[in-house]
Order: structure tokens, then C-alpha cells, then sequence
């Protein structure tokens, strides 16, 4: 138990035994007691403070509304004078404040307001000046006056703060603070944490979401070893001190739109509303409940954009919001439910947002966005975090859209086109931005991203769409093409461009479009590199590599299917069989020919009959004939099983890389990405050389 | 009464210094200046570590006005900057200016140190609110508190150490 509310009921149960119950016509001093040191339990939310006044209530033997009622309306004002009269008024404010927050009732806080402002020619005393501004600060939340709110906190750290902070020191080091006889000043632990939560939790609860700025210096000041320095008063669970530390840590961070109190409790709040959200969507799923949630946390999000005055801020917003959106769209492709929620927010908005923060790329040009405070390396974090969120929603918005051309047969063509100009518009962002000169404004996963993307627009037109048109078609082509550039470890593509290309009717093309993606993994220095220093998945790659070298598994990997490969090598023992066949076969034309011969070269002084000799001439020349074809099978047999047996295990060794799209999909900080960034780049490099030539 | 004269001076020093002052954040009433450090001067124990205490924490008060100042400068924010320096002028004339007001503990040797980090923050401060005014009769104060230790490391600028020299004529450059 807290050493102050053990003091306060200690004492008030001991006045308690000495007066019995109280009535209402007289003081009690039980509620006496506890009003003295409401500033111990007044920060409670409206639940718990209504439990503990209930119980005060019961210890008092009179519940507070109808003691307010019945003592400090009527005999109060009576009885009491001097000091006492000033306590009395002291804490008929204080009850009128506990019951408003208590029950939301603003009359209440009226009432409060008038009473202590009789108190306003006794504000030398720190305990008076204390619930003075106190309760003229929770007016000005309840009116939504950020204003008036400001100057009651700056006027309650001037006239309380400071001067007991002294006080409160000495007796500490004394042992004294928690001494009956210190007054108010024992009170500081709980000062500090009542305008802490004032400030950063019921601003926002009364939804004054503006005008705060000033009191940054305070809350700064609030965590400057004051909120949570006193856990042998205020235990560090039951303190804000946790909150006020992700305040202050996003304050001096680079997402604070420049330091903005405003802004940073705009968006945590958001992000509050969000979380409550997403919580309901895992439970309820799109339930009219979770809708209602998400609509609450997009308004949020849009009161915190509202609040920016720089385009860090903006750039902030936008990379929470488009998670939301991103998570909205993976539900409804989920759970099947349509559920439409208005969105002020877009993904071009976003682009728009990170075009502005490129812009300023170059030399100190950058700070000017909001980053004054930051350094280069926070402000390319942010743009690689929006990027990520960027590319994280465009997929899931295309790929919602692609399972809408499935469930929705009458509207394949429709939706696969809205998925493939989702995929296409991101695939145009990452060809704009992925320069030479701006690369490092990319996150690496953003390189895998754009083969999901190019992958995305070659499906959605080539198997979702039911009538793609024949510039779809190639398209599609194209892009399934771009996308093995990017990513050429995806053995389900090569065979998906053949298809492709089937369809119209372009298969011999394949060779010609499928080279280069060979010969780009074999001769990369990236690759090469890559291998040679044993980075992560160097093996697997190697093998990949190895197997492309191979023209015929370039072949084999358009055309054959990794599933037959056991109907591969049963054919290769085909062959071996064919071959010895063939080769019995040429035996035995060989000695039928030398036979022939021997028969030709004997006949020719016996007999004269020319006839007969034209007819044995036939024979071998029939048999001459047979002889070379058998032999010409032979030589093809053996030059199958040679091609066959060289590429057929290094086909097989493709399989190296099965699964590492998933596995980058699913990772994406894997340090393959890396790989991908450096490919991308060396292609394109190479490719803007070969332009200037 | 002694509370709307100080409020009144305040005002009009503010008022003054800062050309438009927005209304909307005046404080109401700001209590009574503390009395004069010279007062009470502790002399050692206990109460000297009292006040290095009391020094130290004003001192990164200042530290967080001077973060505070400097971000809604550079959000160009001028009704936050004004607030705050309306604030800040209200919590040096209250609290800070009795606290510096003694002699002797910039002769003190456990506190001198902390004496003139704390003047220098001030200064700093008061070139934020563009009270050059104040900030120069505060580096000739420090100049003339100090004469002859300019080689006196102290930390500023803030987060840094520089000899007292060096730092007073940053800030000179400054104001």
C-alpha cells in the first residue's frame, strides 16, 4: 500500500473510532480525511474512482453525492471559520470534482469551478493553489479550451511544481516526506503523475487534439527523473511513467512532425485505435462492431495528418494508416466480406508523400522536411519504412482484387484488370525511384516486391482475366519476363512464360526471352560475388547457377515440369535400351552386308548372268542404306543420353531453390534481398550503359 | 497584491521583448518570487547538497526549454514559441534569478561549475526567446563572475565541454 493512503486511512480510521458514524447534518471525518488526499486516487479512471468512493462511502456510513448534498450545502457554510472554512470550501471542490469525474457530469465541474475559485484570494498555499488549477484545468478540457488547459498546467508548475520541489527534496533526504507534518508538499509524487496523466491521457480523452505544443517543455520536464522516480510512493505498474517514456522517445524521434506534443498524442492515440481494432478484427472478424472500430482509428489517423505541419509528420501518418488499409483488404480477401469503409486516405497519397521526401534528396535539402532534429540516416528510414508499407498494401491490394476475378467469374475480366493496374502502379513507383543515384531510399525487400508485382500483372492478365485482349496478353508476357529478371529463382515462372507465350502461338520465342535471364545469372559479378564470400543461401544459388550455364536446362525449364522429372529419367533408360537395339541392329546389318559382299565378290567370274549380278548389287546397296540409318540412330541415341544424362541431374539441381520465394516473401528483412537490390542495380546499370552507347 | 505586480511587470516585459505575445496562454496568477539564494545560503552538509540538487535540476530545465524552443522554432510555430517563452520568462524570475542571485556560490568550490553551466543555459535560452537584452546583461554577469577563468571547462555548448572563454563568446556571437 502506497505510504500516503496508508497514513490517510490510518488517520481517518482512527477519527472515525472516536466519532462513530457520521451523520449528515455534521462533518464527517472520514470523508474529511479522504478528500485531503483525493490528489492520492483522483487520477483513477471513472470505474475504479467509482468503486473507491463507494467504499469510502460505506467506511463513512453516507455516500459523497448525498454528503455533498447534505453537509456541504447546508451546515458547511455554517459552521465552519476561519482555516476550517477554507478546508471546508477546499473540499467541497475537490468531492464536486470527484463526482464530475466520476460521472462525466459537467455541472458538477461548475460547481467545483465556483466553489474554489472562493479560494482564488488563497492560492499562497500550495495544496489550495494545486486543486485551483486543477480543476480550472479539467474546465478548460471539459469546454475543449486548449488555450485556458495550457495556461492552468503552466500556472500549476510555476506556483505548485517548483516551489515544493525544494521542500519535497530535503524532507526525502530526511526521511520526512512521508510525515503527517510535511502538508501538501508529500504530495509531489502524486502532482507529477495527476498533470502527466492529465496532460497526455485526458487531453485526449476530451478530444482537445490541438494547441498543445506548449506543453512539451512539461511533459519533457515530467520525465526528466519526476514521473516514476518515487516507486516506494507510486509503484512503477500503477505509473504513467511507461507512456510518458514513448511520448518522450517519439519527441525526440524523427516521426514527431518537429517535436509536436499535438501531433505525437494525435498519433499515438491513432495507433491506440488501431490496436483496439485490429484486436477486434482477430475476433469478430468484420463484424459491424469492428467496422465501427476501423472507422473510429481512420478518423483518428486523419485528425494526427490534420495536426502535421511538415511532411515527416505526414510520411508518419501515412506509414501506420496504409497498414490499415493493407490489413482491411487481406480480411475481406479472407473472410469474404465485403465491407466497405470510407478511407481519406489512398496509396497514391502515399506515393505523393514519399515523392515530396525524395525530392529533397540532395545535400541538407531534406532536414527542411521535418527532419531538422534527425539525422540522414533516420530520415532515409522513414521513407524505407513508408516504401514498405507502400509495396505491403499495393500487393494485398492486388492480390484482394485477383481473388475477386475467382469468386466473382462474371467480373473475372474486371477485377483481374483492377489487380493488375494495383501491381502495375507499384511496379511504375519502383521503376521511378529504384535509380542509381536514390537507391538507398529503398528497403532490400522492395526488389522482391517488384517481382511479386510484375508476377502479379503477368497472372492477373494471363490467368485470372477469362478475355484478356492480345496487348494484354503480351503484356502479360512482358512482365512475367521483367519479373524472373528480378527474381530468376522462381522455377514455376519459367514454365508460366511458355504458356504464355502458347498463347500466342509464340512458343519458339522462348529461347530468345529466356537466354538472357540465364546468362545474367551465370555471368553476374553480384552472384559471383555473392557466392564467393559465402553469403546466406550461397549454395543454393550456386547450384541454380550452375544449372543455367546449361543451355538445355534452360530448355528444360521452360518446357518440362519439376513433377515429371522421375518420367525423365525413366525416358533415359528408354534410350539406353533403344540404343542397345540399335546397336544389335547395326551389328547385324554390318555382317548381312559383309556377307552380301563376300557373295557379290565370289559370284562375279562364275556367273555371267548380269541380271542375277544387278539383283545382289541391290541387295547391298538395300542393306548399305539400312546400315547408315541404324548407324545415324545410334549416333542420336548417344548424343540423347549424353545431352540427357549431363543436363537431367542439373535440371534436378534447379530444385535447390524451392521455396525461397516463400521463405523471402514471408522474411522480409532475409538477407537474399540484398542479393536482389545489388542484381537489379548491376542489370540496370549495364542496360543505361548500353543506352548511352 | 505582490502577485499582480509581479504579473503586471511580467506582462510588460514580455510584452516588450517579444513584440506580439499571444494571450491565449498567459498564465493567471504566478505566485511569489522565491526569496534571494544570498538568504539562504547553505554553508555545507546536507543543505550544500540540497542546493547542487536544486541547481542541477533547473539546470536541465533549461536544457528541456531550450529543446522545446528550439522545435517549435523550426516547426515555425510562433504561438507555441511565445507561450513558452511567456512560460520560461515567468519560471526564471520566479524561481531561477533568486536561486543565481547569490555571490557566493559561484565562489563556492563544489558548486561554481554548476553555477556557470547553469548562467551559460540561461543565456542560451534567452537568445531562443530573442531576448538579447537579458542575455547579454547575463554573459557580462557571468564575464564578470569569472573574471580571469576563462580557461574553466564548462559544458556548453549544450552536451559538450569548451573552456568558459570559448563559450561565452559563442553566446556573444549569438546575441
Amino acid at each position: 500500500m502506497k505510504r500516503i493512503t496508508r497514513i490517510a486511512v490510518g488517520l481517518v480510521f482512527a477519527l472515525a473510532l472516536q466519532s462513530g458514524a457520521a451523520r449528515a447534518a455534521n462533518e464527517s471525518q472520514v470523508w474529511s480525511g479522504y478528500l485531503d488526499y483525493a490528489y492520492v486516487y483522483s487520477s483513477a479512471d471513472a470505474k475504479s474512482l467509482s468503486e473507491r468512493l463507494k467504499g469510502y462511502g460505506n467506511e463513512a456510513g453516507i455516500s459523497l453525492d448525498r454528503y455533498v448534498a447534505e453537509y456541504f450545502n447546508t451546515l458547511a457554510p455554517a459552521e465552519a471559520e476561519g482555516n476550517d472554512a477554507e478546508n471546508q470550501t477546499r473540499r467541497k471542490a475537490i468531492a464536486y470534482l470527484l463526482l464530475y469525474l466520476q460521472s462525466g457530469n459537467a455541472d458538477q465541474l461548475e460547481v467545483s469551478a465556483k466553489t474554489i475559485r472562493e479560494l482564488a484570494h488563497r492560492l499562497d498555499r500550495h495544496e489550495n493553489s494545486y486543486w485551483y488549477h486543477y480543476i480550472l484545468a479539467h474546465r478548460a478540457l471539459e469546454r475543449g479550451n486548449a488555450g485556458d488547459f495550457v495556461s492552468e498546467v503552466f500556472d500549476l508548475w510555476l506556483t505548485v511544481v517548483v516551489p515544493i520541489e525544494a521542500t519535497y527534496a530535503t524532507l526525502d533526504t530526511l526521511s520526512l516526506s512521508d510525515s503527517p507534518n510535511s502538508g501538501f508538499v508529500a504530495a509531489l509524487p502524486y502532482v507529477y503523475e495527476n498533470i502527466a496523466r492529465l496532460v497526455v491521457l485526458r487531453s485526449q480523452e476530451k478530444g482537445v487534439d490541438r494547441e498543445l505544443d506548449p506543453l512539451g517543455a512539461i511533459v519533457r520536464m515530467l520525465y526528466d527523473n519526476r514521473v516514476g522516480a518515487y516507486p516506494d510512493v507510486i509503484p512503477a505498474a500503477a505509473s504513467s511513467r511507461g507512456y510518458l517514456e514513448r511520448i518522450v522517445e517519439r519527441l525526440n524521434g524523427s516521426e514527431s512532425d518537429e517535436g509536436s506534443l499535438t501531433f505525437t498524442l494525435a498519433l499515438l492515440e491513432a495507433s491506440k485505435r488501431h490496436e483496439e481494432a485490429r484486436g477486434m478484427l482477430a475476433k469478430q472478424g468484420l463484424s459491424a462492431e469492428t467496422q465501427r472500430a476501423l472507422r473510429t482509428a481512420t478518423g483518428a489517423y486523419e485528425v494526427a495528418f490534420k495536426r502535421a505541419s511538415t511532411v515527416g509528420g505526414q510520411c508518419a501518418v501515412y506509414t501506420r494508416v496504409l497498414r490499415e488499409i493493407g490489413e482491411l483488404y487481406a480480411a475481406r480477401q479472407r473472410l469474404g466480406v465485403d465491407a466497405e469503409i470510407e478511407m481519406p486516405f489512398s496509396i497514391e497519397g502515399a506515393i505523393g508523400v514519399y515523392a515530396t521526401l525524395r525530392g529533397s534528396f540532395t545535400g541538407d535539402e531534406w532536414k527542411k522536411q521535418g527532419f531538422e532534429n534527425s539525422t540522414r540516416e533516420q530520415y532515409v528510414d522513414s521513407m524505407q519504412r513508408l516504401w514498405e508499407e507502400i509495396q505491403e498494401t499495393s500487393l494485398n491490394v492486388g492480390d484482394y482484387y485477383v481473388s475477386r476475378s475467382v469468386k466473382e467469374p462474371g467480373r473475372a475480366d474486371e477485377m483481374a484488370r483492377n489487380g493488375a493496374r494495383v501491381y502495375g502502379r507499384y511496379l511504375s513507383f519502383f521503376h521511378q525511384y529504384a535509380t542509381e543515384d536514390g537507391k538507398e531510399s529503398l528497403p532490400d525487400s522492395a526488389y522482391f516486391a517488384a517481382f511479386e508485382a510484375a508476377k502479379g500483372v503477368g497472372s492477373a492478365l494471363l490467368s485470372y482475366a477469362q478475355k484478356p485482349t492480345p496487348a494484354e496478353v503480351r503484356l502479360g508476357t512482358e512482365r512475367y519476363r521483367a519479373a524472373l529478371m528480378l527474381f530468376p529463382f522462381d522455377r514455376e515462372l519459367w514454365p508460366a512464360i511458355t504458356a504464355a507465350l502458347a498463347r500466342h502461338g509464340q512458343q519458339s520465342e522462348y529461347a530468345a526471352l529466356a537466354r538472357p535471364i540465364a546468362e545474367h545469372v551465370v555471368h553476374s559479378r553480384a552472384i559471383q560475388a555473392w557466392i564467393d564470400q559465402k553469403e546466406p543461401e550461397a549454395d543454393r544459388i550456386n547450384r541454380v547457377r550452375r544449372a543455367l550455364a546449361d543451355s538445355e536446362v534452360v530448355l528444360y525449364m521452360g518446357f518440362a515440369e519439376s513433377t515429371k522429372i522421375p518420367d525423365l529419367e525413366h525416358e533415359l533408360s528408354t534410350l539406353s535400351s533403344k540404343r542397345s537395339d540399335a546397336t544389335r541392329e547395326v551389328d547385324r546389318l554390318t555382317r548381312k552386308r559383309d556377307e552380301l559382299r563376300k557373295t557379290a565378290k565370289a559370284d562375279v567370274p562364275a556367273s555371267a548372268d548380269d541380271g542375277e549380278a544387278a539383283s545382289g548389287n541391290q541387295d547391298l546397296a538395300d542393306v548399305a542404306q539400312q546400315l547408315a540409318d541404324a548407324q545415324a540412330q545410334v549416333t542420336r541415341l548417344d548424343q540423347q543420353i549424353s545431352a540427357r544424362t549431363r543436363a537431367l541431374p542439373l535440371y534436378k539441381e534447379t530444385l535447390a531453390t524451392d521455396g525461397l520465394a516463400e521463405e523471402l516473401r514471408l522474411r522480409r528483412d532475409h538477407p537474399v534481398h540484398t542479393l536482389l537490390r545489388r542484381m537489379y542495380h548491376e542489370l540496370r546499370s549495364a542496360a543505361e550503359a548500353k543506352e548511352k552507347q | 497584491m505582490t502577485r499582480s505586480l509581479v504579473r503586471l511587470a511580467l506582462c510588460a516585459a514580455l510584452v516588450a521583448t517579444l513584440g506580439c505575445g499571444s494571450k491565449t496562454y498567459l498564465p493567471k496568477s504566478f505566485g511569489q518570487p522565491e526569496k534571494s539564494a544570498e538568504e539562504a545560503a547553505p554553508l555545507g552538509g546536507p543543505s550544500l547538497d540540497q542546493r547542487r540538487e536544486n541547481m542541477a535540476r533547473m539546470y536541465r530545465d533549461l536544457v528541456n526549454f531550450q529543446t522545446s524552443l528550439r522545435d517549435s522554432q523550426e516547426r515555425g510555430d510562433r504561438t507555441t514559441t511565445n507561450a513558452l517563452a511567456f512560460f520560461i520568462g515567468s519560471y526564471m524570475n520566479m524561481h531561477l534569478d533568486p536561486l543565481l542571485d547569490g555571490e557566493w556560490q559561484s565562489r563556492h568550490p563544489e558548486l561554481w561549475g554548476l553555477d556557470a553551466d547553469l548562467r551559460l543555459a540561461k543565456c542560451d535560452v534567452l537568445i531562443r526567446m530573442k531576448d538579447t537584452s537579458k542575455a547579454s546583461k547575463t554573459l557580462d554577469e557571468i564575464a564578470a563572475r569569472y573574471k580571469g577563468r576563462d580557461d574553466m571547462l564548462v559544458h556548453y555548448p549544450l552536451g559538450s565541454e569548451s573552456p568558459l572563454g570559448k563559450a561565452l563568446k559563442l553566446l556573444r556571437d549569438r546575441v
